[in-house]
């Protein structure tokens, strides 16, 4: 018997926990700052209702429907897309490996802000009044810190996740993110309250309409709604697994995607006017576009160095940290539990199946942790990868019956809103050409932009290449695997299901 | 800020924070009243 989710609430704490992560905090301010600013956020808005909410649609139905991880339920809504269900868990699980040692640069800057707090008046010996990029370089570039930070996010989300859906996923997103939204408002209005804060506000949403004309906007409007939901991930799917009976699916999406885009709306109220309120309008529009490090430049290089000049700043620093690691820790959760869901599937305890997945992320992730480059890589080919996740979901319900799932899921009795054949139009025409034209724009970048003499080059970083051999090599192991896959995991379930049936049996008798 | 600035705030704003807000609220009403309807 699985458990269940106690409260819808309790289920949509989880799914805003899942959404809501350091792509909010970190990536999104930056996104909107290097695309003008309100021209971004309309195509952010519509590609909301236009690729995340159908998928999440499907996820949840999935997961509500089939009881199982992703392998489980790809497999059972076409057994011949098993292996469909096996690229979009690895996809996630390959980008957790990562994640985690992401979660530990957050860990530590926490930390490194707490230290400044605790030592107020007196040098701290953290971040305060260092060279930042110092600082982030004799991290990254000691060997033992990123690891050490990365097994303690991968300890930390284990510990959660070993005690089970109840006690641990529920009761620690029950704290986790009433706290976020609460640190991410005083964040906010700690930023719009700053003298010249108004130059950023209107940086912000002055509207540049010509801009809307560019393409660009428009595709890193979709790119940043499709990673920032979870939407096509698996990880709504895996929660759904938790679902009671008669639970919500169409509402929950809406709420699950709503709530990431308020969240991500709130850290760019509290990042940019800060960046115009200290520097000068030229230098702080490249302070906020500054990619640095692997894409570290605003958050770890520009932050820290922001906050010294603000009254206050040791305490708003803490926070900002502090917020940042939530936000990763509630989505590394939902990461963790995919993994885990999946070894429960194929028949091993949360213990046994815990302890996979935990040892894996740390090994799969120590490359990362140790190799900037490396960590680069695998951002890239598996971020890439979760467009084509989210396409394979769309391709399993089509071949189920995009119609039929619509009566079953969406417009059941269950379900407190219908949404009509609009779901099948977004689900058959909406999400094939959206995932066309991201990939399309997304490896145009890499071979006129990133990497233009060797973008075939299988082991360059960010190369065309180097997408299509791991993917290639994971699709060809899936689909050698996917009847033994299927067997394993279908048949074993049969002959539980039938040992449940004598088992009855013998207690009638 | 300028009046276009103030504008768009006003309406990205709406959109987003009180999309999830009536949502939330809508949630809440019928969960109360599902809630009511199980009492015996």
């Amino acid at each position: 018997m699985k458990e269940t989710f106690t409260s819808r609430w309790s289920l949509l704490l989880a799914a805003l926990g899942m959404a809501v992560g350091t792509g909010n905090i970190w990536r999104f301010p930056r996104v909107v700052a290097q695309n003008g600013g309100a021209p971004f956020l309309i195509p952010w808005f519509l590609f909301l209702f236009l690729w995340s909410i159908p998928l999440l649609i499907v996820e949840f139905g999935m997961g509500k429907k089939t009881r199982m991880g992703t392998i489980g339920a790809f497999g059972s809504m076409n057994p011949r897309h098993t292996w469909m269900g096996g690229f979009v868990g690895i996809c996630t699980l390959a980008i957790t490996f990562y994640y985690c040692v992401v979660t530990g640069w957050c860990f530590r800057y926490t930390l490194a802000s707490l230290v400044d707090l605790a030592a107020v008046g007196a040098a701290g010996g953290g971040l305060w009044g260092a060279q930042t990029m110092e600082f982030w370089n004799s991290f990254t570039g000691s060997l033992w810190q990123p690891v050490l930070f990365h097994l303690f996010a991968v300890l930390f989300s284990s510990w959660i996740i070993y005690h089970g859906v109840v006690n641990g996923i529920e009761r620690a997103n029950k704290i986790l993110i009433p706290t976020l939204f609460t640190l991410l408002i005083i964040a906010a209005v700690r930023a719009v309250t700053l003298p010249g804060a108004a130059d950023g506000l209107n940086y912000l949403f002055e509207p540049k309409w010509r801009a809307l004309l560019n393409y660009r906007v428009w595709l890193e409007g979709l790119s940043q709604s499709a990673w920032s939901t979870g939407a096509g991930w698996g990880l709504i799917l895996t929660y759904a697994v938790y679902m009671r009976k008669d639970d919500d699916i169409v509402a929950n999406s809406f709420l699950a995607g709503l709530g990431n885009n308020s969240a991500s709306l709130l850290a760019a109220i509290a990042i940019i006017p800060t960046v115009f309120a200290i520097l000068p309008a030229e230098r702080a529009i490249s302070a906020v576009t500054d990619t640095g490090p692997v894409s570290t430049g605003l958050t770890f290089i520009w932050i820290p160095k922001l906050f010294e000049e603000i009254a206050g700043g040791r305490f708003f620093l803490f926070i900002f940290f502090l917020a940042l690691s939530i936000a990763a820790m509630s989505s590394l959760i939902a990461m963790v539990e995919l993994g885990t869901r999946i070894t429960m599937d194929f028949g091993m305890s949360r213990r046994k199946g815990l302890f996979l997945v935990g040892s894996g992320c740390f090994l799969f992730g120590l490359p990362s942790a140790l190799n900037l480059h490396f960590f680069q890589n695998q951002d890239w080919v598996w971020g890439i990868g979760l467009l084509l996740s989210g396409l394979l979901f769309a391709a399993t319900i089509i071949s189920y019956g995009v119609e039929k799932f619509r009566r079953e899921m969406v417009d059941s009795a269950d379900n407190d809103f219908k949404l009509g054949r609009v779901f099948n139009f977004a689900i058959k025409v909406l999400i094939p050409i959206e995932f066309l034209a991201m990939i399309g724009w997304w490896f145009t970048q890499a071979i006129l932009v990133y990497d233009p003499d060797y973008w075939w080059h299988p082991l360059r970083a960010f190369s065309v290449g180097t997408c299509l051999l791991q993917w290639g090599g994971l699709i060809i192991l899936l689909l050698l695997l996917n009847k033994p896959i299927k067997r394993l995991l279908f048949e074993r379930k049969t002959i539980d299901i039938h040992a449940a049936g004598e088992m009855g049996k013998r207690v009638e008798s | 800020m300028t009046a276009q600035a103030i504008a768009f705030m006003i309406v990205i704003c709406s959109l987003v924070w009180g999309g999830f807000i009536t949502v939330v609220s809508l949630v809440w009403k019928i969960e109360k009243r599902k809630a009511r309807s199980r009492k015996p």
